[in-house]
């Protein structure tokens, strides 16, 4: 059964064979995954275009890649935790499996066929593929697996590229990865959809504005289905915000539980029916087994008129979670966020604005020039980091369709101190709305925790002249406050200056000023504001320490002096603070989350503070983190 | 006098003022960190002496690492993190630096800093390098893949390693990983992982540790 090359004439005949003449040929090739050139671990199943391969790991730039290729999915005994057999799983039924090989050894090739009862049965080939380079061509129907197995105990077996027909199913597009977008919608040109072979998906996050494509395969122009949303109780659904709704091409103002298309020639021999299917505003309904899933599943029920019904599962995933950290922050800064950081129930990234900033030329106030070459990004304004953690945001969205192998437009974004306000800062770029997420932006829901929405009254303390000589010991530490910057003869706002007013809404920074108003944004936002008490302050009239250091040091500075349990929390008037910003700041005067006896950050720490930090898992913040993503964005968290 | 002429002498005034508060070449000699060599390689957990000469107008001395280095500690002073003049103190000043166990990989600077009667100065910075003994088992990125980038867009790519301890560290701002790009003309990367779009195109970025390597493709649109 192995060949590597197969007259035209005979494919096209199997083809006559295997169903409706309509067939879709797609290719996974693993060319968008990442990996190593050399063995090293099992990694856990890969997703591509709703196929599932498990039992080995992807490596890039090995030698085992078939020429004009960079990446294989492979297995050997080298790779801890890889398994003889590499499995490969489609989510529906495919005819002409074509999968191109390196292996080392002689391997065995079985697959399964799954009739239309769910009926699975297996064949294994007769004859051993010999090692060496070629193609293994299957050219039955209605598949389901395929499994590679070594017989030997030394084995490595590397899978280049695999194709597949997905003739006669029904199927679910991406249409942002199929390029199937017209504007901000799903084109209305069948012939477009008809021909789209990337984008196949298993299901979308759980976003309210991801939308997918059903294709149908019809009989004949004018066959006449109903598309029906079946819950995952089996019940037709009633509720579109929790199991997503349908609309037929061109869109539709409300979202339907059931829809009636009809199907279009496609070709004089060729028809097909098509609906879309946008996924629910909630990933999780509220209940227990919802919060602790991963993903959860709808149906969707597609009955041909006069015919018996088929059904397809639409996987509903949650959506991705990104994390955007604060002033002078990195990555690490949410190290110990835990437990969300290594729950298995959300993909969480970390977008990053900590890169090192060259042709600093001046800045104000003025540095060594040893301190201006160590400026960072996280020292620069809301209006120069914005674009680039907008960037980091899609590319995470995109990343995740990848892996997860559903559709997706926006994530989930927690961000602690500045993060928040550079979050905010992005919704009136260009790109906010350019970005293939249905006009709707890149933000899902957005939880700022100790947020300075409404400023700080120790940004202006920082820069103030009398505090000279504690800024530059902050700035000696990686904590460079700066109202401006000039690089490359073009000056910007530095972060510090953007976070300038009082806490409770005046003296606000330009910055601050131009944020679009709390509810005039185009997704909902929860607000988490930490307190500090007097044991958070009480480590600060210590002897012989870094607090008492600084207040020697920088006797005179208002900010040193004030460096004592009593007098740190005259800085805020009246206010409740977290040590940096004030109660009402990090509630952006509306209502929200308290937290008691937590500090603005754990790098406070370094001053004799007392933790925890609003990042630390004793914050229980974390742990409210998620509760978050598990309220509807309509919940009574959210504004 | 003219106007123009008040505004120049105004001019002048400000940018005295300005350059008054940055330490000079000379005002940066008053003190100086004589050792460790900088770019001295130290490993996390790790205790050193930090000599620190300070001419003698220098009244209190401290020496400040970055972030997470945290204050060194004098040798023999009553308050052990600054160094005070006629407290016993002796030159060139020792002070002693732990190197934090939870340290990410990477080069951090250490300044000391001093008071006058006229204000703070501060040394020429050193920088430590702070690495692990022991190589990762396996190293990953994120993101794993850069999927929609426009030229002139930026993305960052962070480094992680997985040691045979157990423990998972970022390993993109140590000088033991390199980052290359297959292609230039489509996407460039930085020394410390970010890449950059330069034209439409696919190419990808590999990254390099002494022992281990990781690649992910870069897609420009």
């Amino acid at each position: 059964m192995r060949t590597s090359s197969r007259p035209l004439l005979c494919t096209l005949v199997l083809l006559f064979f295997v169903g409706p003449l309509w067939a879709q040929t797609h290719t996974i090739d693993f060319e968008d995954l990442a990996g190593p050139s050399r063995y090293d671990a099992a990694q856990g199943p890969v997703r591509a275009l709703s196929a599932t391969m498990s039992g080995g790991q992807v490596l890039r730039n090995s030698s085992l890649a078939p020429e004009g290729k960079t990446a294989v999915y492979a297995t050997s005994n080298e790779c801890a935790g890889c398994s003889r057999s590499i499995s490969i799983q489609f989510d529906q039924r495919v005819s002409h499996v074509q999968l191109s090989f390196h292996s080392e050894q002689p391997f065995n090739v079985a697959y399964a066929t799954e009739d239309a009862q769910g009926n699975l049965s297996e064949v294994t080939l007769p004859t051993t593929v010999d090692a060496g380079s070629g193609t293994v061509d299957l050219p039955a129907a209605n598949i389901r697996q395929v499994t590679l197995s070594s017989p030997s105990a030394e084995y490595s077996l590397a899978v280049g590229a695999i194709s597949f027909a997905t003739t006669g199913s029904a199927v679910l597009i991406d249409p942002v990865v199929a390029g199937l977008l017209n504007g901000d919608s799903v084109t209305t040109s069948a012939a477009a959809i008809a021909a789209a072979t990337t984008g196949l998906v298993n299901g979308a996050a759980a976003d309210g504005t991801t939308e997918i494509v059903l294709r149908i395969p019809a009989s004949s122009s004018g066959q006449a289905f109903t598309v029906a949303v079946i819950n995952d109780q089996g019940a037709a659904s009633s509720s579109t915000a929790n199991d997503g709704g349908l609309m037929p091409l061109g869109g539709s103002a409300t979202l339907a539980s059931t829809l009636n298309v009809n199907a279009v020639a496609i070709t004089s021999t060729e028809a097909e029916a098509f609906a879309i299917y946008r996924a629910p505003v909630n990933f999780s309904r509220g209940t227990a087994s919802d919060n602790s899933a991963t993903t959860r599943g709808v149906t969707l029920q597609i009955t041909p008129a006069g015919s018996a019904a088929t059904t397809i599962p639409v996987t509903v995933a949650r959506p991705p979670v990104v994390l955007v950290h604060g002033l002078w922050g990195n990555a690490s800064s949410f190290n110990n966020f835990t437990p969300l950081i290594t729950s298995t129930l959300f993909n969480v990234s970390r977008a990053v604005y900590a890169s090192a900033i060259t042709g600093v030329t001046s800045t104000t106030p003025s540095f060594s020039k040893s301190v201006d070459s160590a400026i960072e990004a996280n020292s620069l304004g809301f209006a120069y980091n914005a674009p680039g953690v907008l960037v980091q945001i899609n590319n995470f969205i995109a990343a995740y369709r990848t892996s997860a192998d559903v559709a997706a437009v926006k994530a989930d974004i927690v961000a602690h101190s500045m993060g928040g306000d550079i979050s905010r800062t992005m919704v009136p770029l260009t790109a906010y709305l350019s970005a293939g997420t249905f006009g709707a932006g890149p933000i899902n829901k957005l939880i700022t925790i100790a947020t300075p929405h409404l400023g700080t009254p120790v940004a202006a303390d920082l820069l103030a002249s009398n505090n000279t000589c504690a800024r530059n010991v902050l700035a000696s530490d990686g904590d460079i406050a700066l109202q401006s910057v000039t690089i490359s003869g073009k000056a910007t706002d530095g972060a510090v200056y953007d976070l300038e007013g009082s806490g409770n809404g005046s003296s606000l920074s330009p910055a601050l000023i131009a944020l679009t108003p709390a509810n005039d944004q185009p997704f909902h936002t929860a607000y988490i504001a930490g307190i500090a008490t007097s044991s958070n302050l009480s480590g600060l009239s210590c002897l012989f320490c870094n607090a008492e250091a600084l207040r020697i040091l920088c006797s005179g500075n208002p900010l040193a002096t004030d460096l004592t349990a009593a007098k740190w929390t005259t800085i805020y008037g009246t206010q409740s603070n977290d040590t940096i910003v004030p109660l009402d700041s990090a509630l952006n005067n509306l209502t929200g989350l308290q937290y008691s006896g937590v500090i603005h950050t754990a790098a406070l720490e370094t001053l004799n503070f007392k933790g925890p930090s609003v990042l630390d898992p004793a914050s229980n913040i974390s742990a409210e983190v998620i509760n978050l993503l598990n309220e509807a964005p309509t919940g009574a968290d959210f504004h | 006098m003219t106007n123009r002429r008040l505004w120049q002498i105004a001019g002048n005034l400000v940018l005295i003022a300005a350059l008054s508060a940055i330490p000079s070449r000379a005002q940066q000699d008053l003190i100086r960190i004589l050792s460790p060599a900088a770019d001295t390689v130290v490993r996390p957990g790790q205790t050193m002496t930090i000599s620190v000469a300070a001419d003698t107008s220098i009244e209190k001395l401290v020496l400040i690492g970055q972030r997470p280095l945290g204050v060194g500690q004098v040798v023999s002073q009553p308050q052990p993190a600054i160094a005070t003049r006629g407290q016993g103190e002796s030159r060139p000043v020792r002070f002693l630096l732990t190197i934090p166990t939870q340290i990410q990989p990477g080069t951090y600077r250490l300044t000391a800093m001093g008071t006058t009667s006229g204000g703070d100065l501060e040394s020429q910075a050193i920088t430590l390098d702070v690495e692990r003994s022991d190589e990762p088992e396996r190293i990953w990125a994120e993101p794993s893949v850069i999927a929609s980038l426009h030229p002139g867009e930026r993305i960052p790519i962070r480094v992680l390693g997985a040691f045979a301890d157990r423990s998972q560290e970022e390993l993109t701002k140590s000088t033991k990983t390199n980052f290359t790009s297959a292609d230039q003309n489509i996407a460039t990367v930085s020394a410390d992982g970010v890449v950059t779009a330069v034209a439409p195109g696919k190419t990808s970025i590999q990254i390099r540790t002494p022992q281990r390597d990781y690649s992910i493709s870069v897609r420009v649109q």
